[in-house]
Parts: structure tokens; sequence; C-alpha cells
């Protein structure tokens, strides 16, 4: 039997399909770059928007996240300066001398100890290589809880439950302490505390130094208390900010500055990365004999 | 601005922060002289795929034909994935050219800035993270 098309079918066929093309054309984004030599300018592509988790809505930190590029507004190296500037000030006098006179092969990372947090995130947001991702987070949302798995601190984990759970009564005293997390609106506000009092606050030094001095940290106790707020900024922009005390050592709260991670290209996730008797820490013995 | 400038101007900021010397996982400053910079041709004979920071040991032949051994350190066994450089290039056998700092107070012991190969590849990967001679933003 011989097919016969119609043409009416026809026209309306392709109508179609044009229309579908145009407006799949029209959401593709396009470049943001403006161009010299009297080309038109291109409109920046839109923000892709914050995904979001189907249980509740919540923006969905899911993801790997490290280091950001420069532009997105992650602090300098000016605003953490003085951000420690302003740590040192909130120090009690004692925990001030205390923690300047602590040697640089005392800072517990060099002997593949965490880093913890805030001073984990302060490492990772700093503008980073652009293809190397030298300090990476990898975070997953899940119904109950979030969890947060970190690669060079050394496969170090957090749980954070977001199901209404309080601290237990008695918390072993740990490196990342004890969390619980719950939403204000788009943040992730996390309660943290159970410290074991061995992670220093920041990389920076309290008191300023003779130059080639490399020692001085930044001491916590087991009564330190931690307020993170965790939320996206865009889809590819995860900010986190911690409110920090800890009234053995500090006379007062220290708020750290808002720092911007980025999420890692596709493929990009958190190895393995277990460190034992660093074989380099005779080197560094070595070579910072004889100074603090 | 054309494409190149912006890149161009991305690729400055990018390096100017990657240079703070805050940013390190231990600073350059505590084990390497960067007034004793070092380069070699070599061999490397074992990789140790390690935390916190991968080490290469290699035999540096000289023109008599007389073997030293040296240490370089990089980055750590991750960094250097997302970097490209693999176990697949970097391997005992592999030919290499080194540049980088020497460490202070050890003999034959270095910091490694770029690792590069006979066939031209070169891999930007110093041990602290922060460079004069490479830019960490590129390969």
């Amino acid at each position: 039997m011989e097919k016969s098309f119609s043409a009416a079918g026809v026209v309306v066929g392709t109508a179609l399909l044009g229309l579908v093309i145009l407006t799949r054309a029209a959401s593709v984004p396009v470049a943001a770059r403006q161009r010299g030599g009297g080309q038109a300018t291109v409109t920046p592509a839109p923000a892709k928007p914050v995904p979001r988790t189907p249980w509740d809505g919540k923006p969905d930190l899911t993801g790997t996240w490290g280091g950001p590029l420069p532009a997105m507004g992650t602090p300098t190296s000016e605003q953490r300066a003085s951000s420690v500037a302003e740590l040192a000030r909130v120090y009690q006098p004692w925990a001030l001398e205390k923690s300047n006179a602590l040697a640089y092969l005392e800072d517990p990372r060099l002997h593949c100890g965490p880093w913890g947090f805030p001073r984990y995130i302060d490492g990772a947001s700093l503008a980073a290589p652009r293809n190397a991702f030298y300090f990476l987070l990898q975070i997953v949302q899940a119904p109950k809880e979030t969890d947060v798995l970190i690669e060079y601190t050394y496969a170090g984990y957090r749980v954070i439950p977001t199901d209404g759970s309080t601290h237990p009564k008695t918390m072993t005293p740990s490196y990342f302490g004890d969390s619980v997390g719950h939403w204000e609106g788009d943040t992730l506000v996390v309660d943290v505390k159970g410290f074991n009092g061995k992670i220093w606050l920041a990389s920076g030094k309290l008191g300023t130094r003779p130059p080639g001095d490399l020692g001085g940290g930044t001491m916590t106790s087991d009564a330190l208390h931690e307020v993170e707020r965790w939320r996206l900024v865009d889809a590819g922009t995860l900010e986190y900010q911690a409110t920090i005390e800890d009234p053995k050592v500090l006379t007062g709260p220290w708020t750290t500055p808002k720092y911007r991670l980025r999420r890692a290209p596709p493929g990009v996730v958190v190895h393995e990365a277990v460190c034992l008797d660093p074989e380099d820490l005779g080197v560094m013995k070595a070579a910072t004999k004889g100074q603090k | 601005m054309t494409p190149k400038v912006f890149c161009g101007l991305v690729l400055s900021l990018g390096s100017l922060t990657a240079a703070m010397p805050v940013s390190a996982h231990h600073s350059f400053a505590a084990t390497f002289d960067r007034d004793k910079p070092v380069t070699v041709k070599a061999v490397i004979t074992e990789v140790h795929w390690e935390n916190p920071h991968t080490l290469m040991y290699v035999e540096v032949k000289d023109e008599s034909g007389h073997v030293e051994k040296w240490t370089f350190e990089s980055y750590p066994p991750s960094v250097l994935y997302r970097k490209g450089l693999r176990q697949n290039r970097l391997k005992p056998g592999a030919e290499v050219t080194l540049t980088g700092f020497a460490a202070k107070s050890v003999p034959n012991w270095a910091e490694v800035s770029i690792v590069a190969f006979p066939d031209g590849e070169s891999f930007c990967v110093p041990a602290s993270g922060s460079t004069s001679v490479c830019d960490a933003n590129e390969r």
C-alpha cells in the first residue's frame, strides 16, 4: 500500500520542530565574554539555580568542593591576616603567650594530625591552582544527616545529623568534635562541641615573629564550641563561616571570614589520603633545628 | 577585553594568590632554600605515593658515570592525580628532568617544582604549593 503524507501534517510537524529548536537554542547559556572590535556584547550566562533535595527542598550541598577561582570572593590574604589579628585580640593573655611559644613542629598537621575546622576550610578556600584542587571536601547530604568527607586531613569524616538530634550527654573528645545540624532558611547551621583540645584554630600566627621564625600556633581546649554556617551562594559556590568560643582559652567569640569553595568538575572526588610517619619529618626537623 | 587578556588576568591573579606563603601545607621556607635551586636529569628508582608528600627517589648520573641518589618531594598523590601526573608516567625507570629547590640542612633532598619528561610534557607540582619557577595554575 502506498504511503501518503499529509501536506498539512508536514507543515505542522516542521513548524513544531522549528519551535522546539528555537526554544532549546534560547535556553542554552551563552558565553559571558565581551569582545572588542565592534562585535556585539553578549549577555552573561544566568547562574545555575541552587540544587535542592527532593525530601525537604533544602539546598543540596552534595558534591566535591575545593579551591575557588580568585574572582569568587574568597577572603584575600589581607582579610585573613586581619581575621587572625582579631583572633589574637580575644585570646586570654596566658593562652596567647602559650600559643606564641608553640614550636613550628608542634603543629598537629605536621604529624599527620587533622587540620580540624575551621582551619581546614581556611586552607581549602585559598584560591587554588586551577586544576589541582589541593584540599578537597566532599559532602553527601541525606534526609537525616549530612556527611562531610575530608581528604587532606587524612581520610577524615564528619557525620552531621539533621533529624533534630542533640549532642549526647557524654562525648568522647575528638579532633572534629560532635556535630548536630539544623536548617535556618537556606543555611545549614551546625553546632560542634566535644573537642579534644588538640587542634589549632588557624594557620596564621598570633603575633609578629622575627624573620625566618616559623613558631607559634593557635591553641584550643576541650571547651571549644563552634557554630558553623554552611550555605550555597549559587550552584557552584559553597560558603562557610564559623563562630568560635572557647571559655578556657578565649575571652569572647571570634567569627571567621566567609570562606568560599568551588564545586569541583565532574569526576573529581576525594581520594584515600592516609598519612603515617611522614618521611620528610626528619628533613623538616633538621631544617628547623635551633629555631622555634 | 579579549579572551586572551581575560585569561591572562585570571592566571596572574591566581599566581599572585598561589604565591602566598600561608597557602602551604607546610611552609616552603621551613625546609627548603630558595637560594639553592637545583635541576637534575635523572632516572626514577622509586616513587613513594604517600601523604603528606609524594617522594621521588632518583639517580643522577654525571658525565664520568658517577651516580648520585636524590630525593625530591612533591604534592600528595591525590593532587598529582588531579594534575594528571600519575603512576603510568611517574614510575621506576622513567627519565625525568626535575627542577626545584634543595633542602636547607639535608643533602640530596629537594622540593620539586617541575617534573619534565623527554617528550616535552611537564608538570608544575611544588610540594609546598608556593612557587617561583612555575605557575601552579598551569599544568
